[in-house]
């Protein structure tokens, strides 16, 4: 008895570590697990829907034109884009009817213009485009500027409307095809971009040279706290939306205030006036294309402050703009409002609407 | 009853006077196997009550009035007994001893403060004498606590052990007292017990003895879960020359560390002067390279002590903070720098309008393995003067000096380097009295926070403005390029690292010590001076017969001394904390020396807190001869520790203020009232706090069967309430709160509601085998319960843990080689502190090694490894891995 009594405890302990020798070894250290990115919003790249679908051969044939021009690369599974996405029928209304075309363009008009369709680093939905007046001020894949410290591109406007979705001045026609690496929306005509400043634009038509020498006049004493506005039109990082007279609506303010219908009468005027009347033209860091206005009457707050008021008929295709001094006779006078008589004239810093009377904002 | 013991008492004396014919017997008693002497050995004259002990030398003289021929029967701890016919009186008897194990036999003090044989112990207590530390299957003799029943370890560093025991364990542990050779060695500033740093050389140790639960009664505030006593070697009773030297290797597949060598050289020197003065001095030195806390989980900070694991790598959480990486606690949430950019390139804006409203970001930091030089090491410096004063007594001085490398956990790691401390005392021990005392100085040396030194490397080389700018244009610009969020997030923190200086380059070296040269809050650095004097007296009462009764008191005075980079204090003006407190002990026999009951109570006085009793009430009844029921009520408590009373220290994620009135005053939190973080409706208003206290009831039962099986079981409940406990408040600028207001952050501390229970049992069982041979198994569980709901207990105990042990003191031809092998397993359990919360998974641990006597020259030769299978553990959550230390040791005059 005592001898079983011994051998079983010797026995059983000695059995006993030999179990807890042979028992696995401790756990490793838990290495830091990483957190995995979330998933992707579709299986294809935007590179892959597009090569698989023929409706955008004019697309791959232009991002193939572009090639390494792009600044985006569409086959990039881990990058983000939103891309406007013009299929052929776009190509072909926009007035490129083949991709023999395509293929016989510059390669870097080609890579701009489709930089253009590109806003990087975002994934917008078309539930994401926001309403606000007067639409997302947001930057597209064509860099204008890669200095220091942050890069500048070429802006571009989604916009939120009552008509559906829209960017710049044109409307969303298939939204929200999911990509791996972004969201593609359809669009009826391309998206050209703008070449040049509002400066520009003004100083080559005949008939803004009131306007040039209106601003010039301002710019040469403005209001304290007033900047010089030629440089700032002149600025590609700026954002404008500008109202601007023709010449024979200058001239017919001058009829109606009795001064000679003249260029020469610009320069007669007080610096501050003129320039606090060219500055009521302008809408600052806002791009308010034909479309973003809302349908019916409203205002916003012009470059001094003062609102413009707006009659908008979007069925009509018509745009209309005063300001409060905007009256015809006798007093105290009816409300006038100046007529859009061309539109959606896109610059790099903004886009000018050419209007039938000058804006009085007092 | 009384009166039976005088008549027995009288006749005893009766019995004496009338054989008065005196023989006085000379001997010498000496081991069998080694041929040492054997000191304190009990020679009794077979028949009758007369009796000695032998004294260092072996020798003992005894005189009896008994006629010859007489049997003298010889009786030591670890011996066989022996009897010997004595029928001459005339020269040197000789007696050898054969050395074996006998159980339940060591003579323990610390449980009632007088000697008393370990089986009669009326509380749960554990013994470590000389033998046993030199077999032992551990690199140093401070290992060994890790292996004793109820106990857990927290490993902070090689040179860094925290044990506890029955719960509540951690780095710095503030709720276990250490004694070494009567000195309590808590740092008086850091508040952690520097036992494995200071003290007593491995060779200078002559037991240690080990308390579990509650001992505030006898040891005064603190000991709520355990005292560990650890004795000395008297140079009247161990002189000559010693030493030691180990040498080991370690860090075999280690992932953080090239194996690399360990040093432990220990030498002491004892010399008897004369019969009334002796000396010692003894120095020991370990170098190796530490372990490595390597843990690079993600940890996601919810307050300044909470916090949990969550997924995430640098590469893929822009706000990773990792557990073992420092300086990326420095986080700001990128939407305000994108704002601003916003604001001024509009352009811009409108993209950044899409981004998130909350984008977190983190510096990128440095793992420890970067910030810390790898070399530990611990140099001790001990002496100590005996004079004896009269027959009964000696003054001892004594001075235990250390200073050291070494890596602790607190709210957050920190690095002591060069950290020293110094104690030293004038004892003054009679027979039934000791009057004590001693100061303990402290010095903090170059120490510093980790977290700390490296936000502050990380400015220095880069302003948080210029890194998170740089990476907020970086970002930006990746995200306008097309990249994803992460890819962006990486991009950016290229960009903003780019220079960074690398870990270990010349560079990073100069700004660690530019850091790391400066105190809180401009540094790393944490400057601590802290002192603590102490005086102590005991007595016991001879003359009074009717029961045992022993007085004790004490003062203390903490000088709390961080130049106001640890606590509120300011250059030159520290802050002193005084307590005093008192104790009593009646103890007494009845049923014919069957039942033992004893009580005690305790009384301490805080300057800062109202004075606290604490009573102690213990039984102890043989059942039969070997056979002991055991039960015991006890209170313990603590008062805040100095650092809960006075810490006024920033951490980055909130300031940690202790509890004292004055600091809230500071911070206006009184008149402004901070708000709970996590329901803004609750103000948190000033409460004075109060001492933490336990309430413990224990039943043991310890018995030796058959001279064979020593048996020890205990079962315990314990109520802890006012428990000290940490809480997060937000105070803010307006006095209310609001969405974005400006508020500032701070930990309090408070006694948490309610009472947690606790509840526990222990059995050991060790068993002597034929030939020497020893198995042991201990198996015991702490479990926690009642915890209120959003509590955090730091309660860090498994609910099972076991040790099986084998060994042998001597087989062999010559019983010369002996070996302990000691297996460890304990469960997993949910680890919390105030650096971090998270599993910690069960592990298991083999200690063994193997020894060879060689009595001619008195000294062992041992081949041992602590972590055999060399599988790596941990014993604390982002605490470093501990892998196997293979070592061999010569040890000279030892045996």
């Amino acid at each position: 008895m005592k001898n079983i009594f011994r051998n079983w405890w010797s026995q059983s302990l000695l059995l006993l570590v030999a179990v807890g020798m042979l028992a696995s070894c401790n756990k490793e250290l838990p290495e830091p697990t990483p957190i995995q990115p979330p998933p992707a919003t579709g299986t294809q790249t935007i590179s892959q829907i597009l090569a698989a679908n023929p409706n955008y051969s004019f697309l791959v044939a232009a991002i193939a034109r572009a090639g390494s021009s792009l600044s985006f690369n569409p086959a990039d599974a881990t990058a983000k884009y939103t891309m406007f996405a013009p299929d052929n029928n776009a190509f072909i209304a926009s007035g490129i009817p083949s991709i023999a075309v395509i293929n016989g363009m510059p390669v870097a008009s080609v890579a701009a213009l489709v930089n253009y369709h590109v806003m990087p680093g975002l994934l917008l939905k078309a539930a994401d485009f926001k309403t606000d007046f007067p639409n997302m001020y947001m930057q597209s894949a064509l860099v204008l500027s890669s200095a220091p410290p942050l890069a500048y591109r070429m802006s571009i406007f989604p916009r939120k409307h009552s008509t559906g979705n829209w960017v710049n001045n044109l409307p969303i026609t298939s939204a929200d095809v999911m990509a791996s690496n972004g969201v593609m929306h359809g669009v009826p005509f391309l998206l050209s971009p703008p070449t040049q400043v509002i400066a520009q634009i003004l100083a080559g038509n005949a008939n803004f040279t009131y306007l040039m020498a209106a601003i010039a006049r301002g710019d040469a004493g403005p209001p304290p706290g007033g900047q010089a506005l030629l440089p700032l039109l002149s600025n590609g990082a700026a954002n404008f939306t500008l109202f601007a007279p023709t010449n024979q609506a200058f001239n017919n303010l001058f009829a109606a205030l009795g001064l000679p219908q003249d260029i020469s009468t610009i320069n007669a005027l007080p610096t501050q006036q003129v320039w606090g009347i060219v500055a009521f033209h302008l809408l600052l860091n806002k791009r308010a294309f034909f479309r973003n206005f809302p349908d019916g009457q409203s205002t916003f707050p012009s470059l001094i402050g003062v609102p413009q008021q707006y009659k908008v008929s979007l069925a009509a295709g018509t745009l209309e703009v005063r300001g409060p001094a905007n009256l015809i006779p006798p007093a105290p006078g009816t409300p006038y409002y100046a007529k859009a008589t061309a539109m959606d004239a896109h610059a790099v810093n903004g886009v000018v609407h050419t209007i039938d009377a000058v804006l009085l904002p007092q | 009853m009384l009166h039976l013991v005088a008549v027995l008492i009288l006749a005893n004396v009766l019995t004496i006077a009338a054989n008065a014919q005196p023989v006085t017997l000379k001997g010498t008693v000496t081991d069998a196997t080694t041929k040492v002497p054997v000191s304190a050995a009990s020679v009794v004259v077979k028949g009758s009550t007369t009796g000695t002990y032998t004294d260092e030398a072996g020798n003992f003289t005894i005189t009896t009035s008994q006629p010859l021929p007489i049997t003298l029967e010889i009786s030591a701890v670890n011996y066989q007994n022996q009897s010997v016919v004595v029928s001459a009186a005339s020269g040197n008897i000789s007696i050898t001893l054969e050395q074996t194990v006998a159980l339940g036999q060591e003579v323990v003090v610390s449980a009632t403060r007088t000697p008393a044989r370990i089986l009669e112990s009326p509380v749960s207590i554990e013994r470590v004498g000389t033998t046993a530390i030199r077999g032992a299957a551990a690199a140093n003799y401070y290992d060994m606590i890790n292996n004793l029943k109820g106990v857990d370890v927290v490993t902070s560093s090689l040179t860094f052990k925290t044990p506890a025991t029955r719960g509540f364990n951690g780095s710095g542990n503030t709720r276990v007292n250490q004694i070494m050779d009567g000195m309590d060695n808590q740092a008086p500033g850091l508040n952690f017990s520097v036992g494995s740093i200071i003290g007593l050389t491995e060779l200078d140790v002559d037991n240690f003895e080990l308390l579990q639960g509650a001992s505030s009664a006898l040891y005064g505030p603190g000991g709520m879960n355990g005292t560990i006593l650890i004795n000395g070697k008297s140079p009247f009773k161990y002189p000559g020359l010693s030493f030691q030297i180990k040498t080991g290797m370690m860090h075999f597949n280690d992932k953080g560390r090239d194996v690399s060598p360990y040093y432990n050289w220990a030498v002491r020197w004892g010399q008897k002067v004369s019969d009334k003065f002796a000396f010692k001095i003894g120095a020991e030195l370990v170098q190796a390279k530490d372990w490595l806390a390597r843990d690079y989980r993600n940890y996601l900070r919810q307050s300044s002590t909470t916090g949990k694991i969550v997924p995430g790598t640098r590469e893929t959480d822009p706000n990773y903070d990792g557990a073992n990486v420092y300086g990326d606690e420095a986080s700001t949430n990128m939407r305000s720098i994108l704002d601003i950019i916003g604001g001024n390139a509009f352009f811009a804006s409108d993209f950044i309008k899409t981004l998130p409203t909350n984008i977190p970001v983190s510096r990128t930091g440095y793992t420890e393995n970067e910030m810390i030089n790898p070399n530990t090491y611990t140099f001790k410096l001990t002496g100590a003067l005996h004079y004896k004063l009269a027959k009964n007594v000696e003054a001892i001085l004594a001075a235990n000096w250390g200073t050291g490398n070494s890596v602790y956990t607190g709210s957050q790691r920190y690095s002591l380097k060069d950290f020293k401390i110094g104690q030293y005392k004038l004892d003054i021990v009679g027979k039934n009295w000791y009057v004590r005392g001693y100061t303990t100085q402290e010095n903090s040396g170059n120490s510093s926070n980790l977290t700390f030194s490296a936000i502050k490397l990380n400015e220095a080389w880069k302003s948080n403005t210029a890194w998170f700018t740089e990476y907020t244009l970086g970002y930006l610009n990746a995200k306008l390029a097309g990249k994803n969020e992460m890819d962006a997030h990486n991009i950016a923190r290229g960009i903003a690292d780019v220079g960074r200086p690398a870990a270990g380059s010349q560079q990073f070296k100069d700004l660690m010590k530019q850091v790391t040269s400066k105190p809180i809050p401009v540094g790393g650095q944490f400057v601590d001076r802290s002192d603590l004097y102490m005086a102590e007296g005991q007595y016991s009462f001879e003359q009074i017969k009717f029961a045992d009764i022993m007085v004790g008191g004490n003062w203390k005075q903490y000088v709390l001394n961080s130049q106001g980079t640890l606590f509120a204090d300011k250059a030159g003006e520290p802050i002193t904390i005084n307590e005093v407190g008192a104790y009593i002990q009646v103890a007494k026999s009845f049923l014919n020396e069957k039942l033992r009951l004893s009580a005690s109570g305790r009384y301490d006085k805080n300057e800062n807190f109202e004075g606290r009793f604490t009573p102690r009430v213990t039984a102890l009844y043989k059942v039969a001869k070997s056979h002991n029921l055991r039960f015991s009520y006890q209170t313990a408590y603590r008062f805040p520790s100095t650092q809960q009373q006075w810490i006024d220290l920033d951490v980055v994620t909130g300031r940690l203020l202790g509890e004292n009135i004055a600091l809230w005053e500071k911070y206006n939190l009184i008149n402004n009232a901070p708000y709970n973080p996590l329901d803004l409706s609750e103000r948190i208003t000033y409460v004075k706090t109060k001492p933490e206290s336990v309430t413990s009831f224990e039943l043991g039962y310890k018995s030796v069967i058959k001279s064979k099986l020593m048996v020890d079981v205990y079962g315990y409940v314990g109520e802890y309430q006012n428990f000290l406990s940490r809480r997060d408040a937000i105070q803010f600028a307006s006095g209310v709160p609001a969405p974005n207001a400006p508020y500032s952050a701070y930990s309090v501390v408070v006694n948490a509601p309610g009472k947690v229970k606790t509840y526990g049992w222990g059995a050991s069982f060790d068993y002597l085998l034929p030939k020497g041979f020893t198995a042991g198994l201990n198996l015991s569980s702490d479990i926690l319960k009642d915890v209120p709901e959003g509590f955090r207990a730091n309660f860090n105990a498994p609910k099972l843990r076991t040790n099986v042990s084998v060994g042998n003191t001597g087989f062999g031809k010559k019983k010369l080689v002996g070996f302990n092998l000691v297996w460890k397993w304990q469960d997993g359990f949910f680890y919390e502190s105030d650096f971090i919360q998270d599993d910690l998974p069960a592990f298991h641990n083999v200690d063994a090694s193997i020894n060879i006597k060689s009595p001619r020259i008195r000294s062992l030769i041992k081949i041992g490894a602590n972590n055999l299978l060399n599988s790596y553990y941990r014993n604390a959550v982002a605490n470093p891995m501990v892998g196997g230390l293979y070592y061999v040791s010569f040890a000279y005059n030892v045996l």
